[in-house]
């Protein structure tokens, strides 16, 4: 009797482990998507960091060459009125290098490009790598007198110099830019609206800029007045 | 089972990594002594201003990004409390800049930032012998920085005679892009840039309407690469009177022979001449070639 019991469990167990053994193979199967891929054979993984940001337009320089060996460019420019960023961007920051010395190039939303130098990628190991950027974004209230897309500049934070140009949207739109200080300046002549903001962008943070035109201004002032 | 990478094919490449890999390492730390404004000194290593290896500060009201393993020593006077305090940095090369940074400018008042905005952190930070260092940049008198020599020098003017569309030629020193050292194109939707010194030849076309014109760049190794720059003359809205007519005028910029700056937009130009100065190791290995054939 106890022999017929134990045969069962056995049978019962290695029915278990069968069932067990394929789900698990098919999950490995159909979950690989979730996964990194390996690192191909005779090559290493370069993976940059940008706390957060999963997207960036960069290319990679091998240093014994001199040759450009990757580049990936997906952030459309930031003067365009039709960027936007979306919450579901794929994370783009990884490239699989023959093992060398590499500069990693990182363009950003202005002039300044942040340059990486000697990165070392090892054969079969993944390196990691922070890219110094933040990001700031601008909401801008300017009601019906000009929409929700204005132009501005951005300049360096003594107005000496402009770095890059902007486009303020209604969608979420963050622009990348080397940490730093920065000051930017909008101005619609027309209407004799100017204004300069200053802006500070620290790596991983988003610097949440607000402008708003006179008029939106005004009532918020007169409702405190009434309160 | 998949066969190991290590076929005798990359065992020279690992031999090189191997051999090159700390080097590499050890140009990317940055070390010094640090002496603050009570003169206390502090041996310092992976020393970075701001989280990074660049220093950015103002030369002549224009800004100036300087990596650190180009910088021999750095002195910030004026007080603690200065905002805009005098820096002095004596680059690897000898030449001395004397010029602004900026501190302590997050001193903002809430309105300027909206909420969840950021702010710059002004210190300086390192490793030492009994732990991690924060110092802020304020307190901060000087920076001795110490370098391997296997850190190259890198030269900090560029040499060159500049030829406008008119046909009439500069000789050029210091010569600058937008007060970069290096030459900023597009090929495309890529944003590329090449260092000055590595360029021999830059040509610029011409295009219809001149906003945008085409410019071959010939590398010192013999590369050919075809690119193009902004020659817009359009006034942007919010560019004040000298910064319009900086981009416009002062694309390159640099000094001439006789001692006056230059100046030309990229509107104007037409080539770009670099000197390159004879490379006296390559000079050397002619000579030998040319007398062996001669034998």
């Amino acid at each position: 009797m106890n022999g017929r019991v134990t045969l069962k469990m056995v049978v019962l167990a290695l029915v278990a482990i069968w069932i067990s053994a394929c789900a698990s193979t098919s999950g490995s199967g159909s979950g690989a998507a979730y996964l990194p891929p390996p690192i191909p054979e005779g090559q290493g993984r370069l993976s940059l960091q940008a706390a957060g940001i999963n997207q960036l337009n960069f290319y990679i320089v091998d240093d014994a060459t001199g040759e450009e060996v990757y580049e990936d460019m997906p952030r459309i420019s930031s003067r365009s009125p039709s960027a936007y960023d979306s919450g579901a961007e794929q994370n783009r920051l990884t490239a699989d290098l023959a093992p060398g010395t590499y500069t990693v190039i990182v363009n950003t939303d202005i002039d300044d490009d942040v340059v990486i130098d000697d990165v070392i990628v090892e054969m079969g190991q993944e390196k990691y790598v922070n890219v110094r950027v933040g990001r700031f974004q601008v909401h801008f209230q300017g009601g019906g007198q000009f929409g929700t897309q204005m132009p501005f500049l951005i300049f360096d934070w003594n107005m000496s110099t402009v770095l890059g140009r902007g486009m303020t949207s209604s969608e979420v739109r963050r622009f990348i830019v080397p940490e730093g200080r920065y000051k930017i300046r909008m101005e619609n002549s027309s209407s004799g609206f100017d204004i300069i903001k200053p802006v500070e962008v620290n790596y991983g943070r988003i610097t949440q800029v607000i402008i708003s035109t006179p008029s939106q201004e005004e009532p918020e002032q007169e409702q405190n007045q009434q309160n | 089972m998949p066969s190991l990478p290590l076929s005798p094919k990359w065992l020279p490449l690992c031999a090189a990594l191997l051999w090159g890999g700390p080097g590499a390492l050890r140009a990317a730390d940055i070390e010094g002594t640090v002496i603050d404004r009570q003169g206390v000194r502090h041996t310092v290593r992976n020393l970075e201003i701001r989280g990074s290896t660049t220093l950015e500060y103002y030369v002549a009201g224009k800004r100036r990004l300087m990596n650190m393993s180009r910088i021999e020593r750095l002195h910030i006077s004026g007080t603690a409390q200065d905002q805009e305090a005098p820096i002095t940095v004596t680059l690897r090369t000898g030449r001395v800049e004397a010029g602004t940074i900026i501190i302590s400018g997050g001193s903002t008042t809430q309105d300027d930032i909206g909420g969840g905005g950021s702010h710059v952190s002004d210190r300086l930070t390192g490793r030492t012998g009994l732990g991690p260092l924060f110092v802020p940049l304020s307190d901060v008198q000087e920076v001795l920085f110490v370098h391997s020599d296997d850190v190259p020098i890198v030269p900090d003017t560029v040499n060159g005679s500049i030829i406008d569309d008119r046909g009439k030629r500069f000789t050029v020193s210091d010569i600058r892009y937008r007060s970069d050292e290096a030459f900023r194109f597009r090929q495309g939707r890529k944003k590329r840039r090449v260092a000055l010194r590595h360029v021999v030849r830059l040509e610029f076309g011409d295009s219809p309407g001149g906003e945008i014109r085409p410019v071959t760049i010939t590398y010192k190794t013999g590369k050919v690469v075809q690119g193009e720059v902004d020659a817009s003359t359009v006034r942007l809205s919010g560019e004040v009177d000298h910064v319009y007519r900086s981009r416009i005028d002062s694309a390159f910029t640099g000094i001439r022979s006789s001692g006056g700056s230059f100046g030309i937009g990229l509107n104007r130009v037409k080539l770009v001449l670099v000197d390159h100065p004879a490379d006296p190791e390559a000079e050397d290995a002619e000579d030998g070639q040319q007398e062996a054939s001669d034998r």
